[in-house]
């Protein structure tokens, strides 16, 4: 095949050339002994490759190949049943967790024992003394700035 | 939708459908396996990938489902053949000279087998002949489906052509 054109003659014979340039290779294949030798050729080609008889799948193969699908199948149904029982676990402890949480009861206040609130504050009694010590230096002290203020 | 895309879609969880799927398409499958392969257990592996991938796949209806699960296998071929790319390429060609004298997996018609006629090509060429010879594919369809640019489809389809033109012409069965 000595034509240059033989790659634009494939393309031709694939239909996958554009149809502007189809008159002009359909032309030249008028002209072109080589060119219409390969198209010739192509044809023979194309017809024993479709007419070629093929290789024929065998009963057991058959067997086989439906014994997969359903090995396939066991595999997928597996898989569902792993899926939805992790999901089943999962709402599950969701679920109790959020129960236990509800169902806590709510804690009293705490009692505090005596001798710890009386080992922060000082008894009643003494707090009402301090009290009336600090009333009685307040008064004391105004009446001194008010003396110093008059003098 | 036709009868095939239906078995498809039923095909997942009925298993009379993917039967019949099979029954209707398992044949020119595993001759497209056995000719891109030249070897029957891959062939076999070959057409149940593809037809246990087609039936969890979605079926577009971009084309018939024959050719939609000859793309799916000329994949699955391609991905089996890198997997034994540490191999020696006559891996997927070891049973050549059972597919070259035209006695492949049971055939016996005297016409030489497809397996036979494509054994010599390399594998890249021989998913090129199957994409455009059998299935009709265009260049760009076999170039998305093969996931090389269009070019490559050309030059491959040229040289696939080039060498069988060389090895048959002139052939009579």
């Amino acid at each position: 095949m000595s034509c240059d054109r033989s790659a634009q003659v494939e393309a031709w014979y694939d239909g996958e050339l554009p149809e502007s340039d189809r008159a002009a290779v359909e032309q030249h294949l008028r002209e072109c002994a080589d060119c219409t030798q390969l198209v010739a050729e192509l044809r023979q080609m194309s017809q024993m490759l479709v007419a070629a008889p093929r290789a024929q799948m065998g009963a057991d193969a058959k067997r086989r190949l439906e014994r997969s699908w359903w090995a396939n199948r066991d595999r997928g149904v597996l898989r569902m049943a792993e899926w939805l029982t992790a999901a089943a676990a999962a709402v599950l402890v969701g679920a109790l967790m959020f129960w236990s949480e509800g169902e806590r009861p709510s804690q009293p206040p705490t009692q505090v024992a005596t001798w710890q609130s009386d080992a922060v504050m000082p008894p009643t009694e003494t707090r009402d003394e301090v009290a009336s010590n600090v009333v009685t230096l307040a008064e004391w002290m105004a009446n001194d700035l008010s003396v110093e203020g008059s003098r | 939708m036709d009868d095939d895309s239906e078995l498809l879609k039923l095909g997942r969880s009925d298993p009379q459908a993917f039967r019949a799927l099979v029954e209707r398409q398992s044949q020119y499958l595993y001759g497209v396996a056995h000719a891109l392969t030249s070897n029957d257990a891959d062939a076999e592996d070959l057409v149940q990938e593809t037809f246990l991938g087609a039936v969890k796949g979605t079926f577009r209806g971009e084309s018939s489902v024959r050719t939609w699960l000859v793309r799916i296998l000329v994949n699955r071929a391609a991905m089996l053949r890198r997997t034994r790319k540490r191999k020696p390429e006559s891996q997927f060609d070891d049973a050549k000279t059972q597919a070259t004298d035209g006695s492949a997996s049971g055939s016996s018609d005297a016409r030489m087998d497809l397996s036979a006629m494509l054994a010599h090509l390399s594998f890249e060429h021989r998913q090129v002949i199957v994409l455009r010879e059998l299935e009709g594919l265009s260049y760009e369809e076999m170039a998305r489906a093969l996931g090389v640019p269009r070019g490559t489809v050309e030059s491959r389809l040229h040289r696939a052509r080039e060498e069988l033109r060389r090895r048959f012409t002139g052939y009579k069965p």
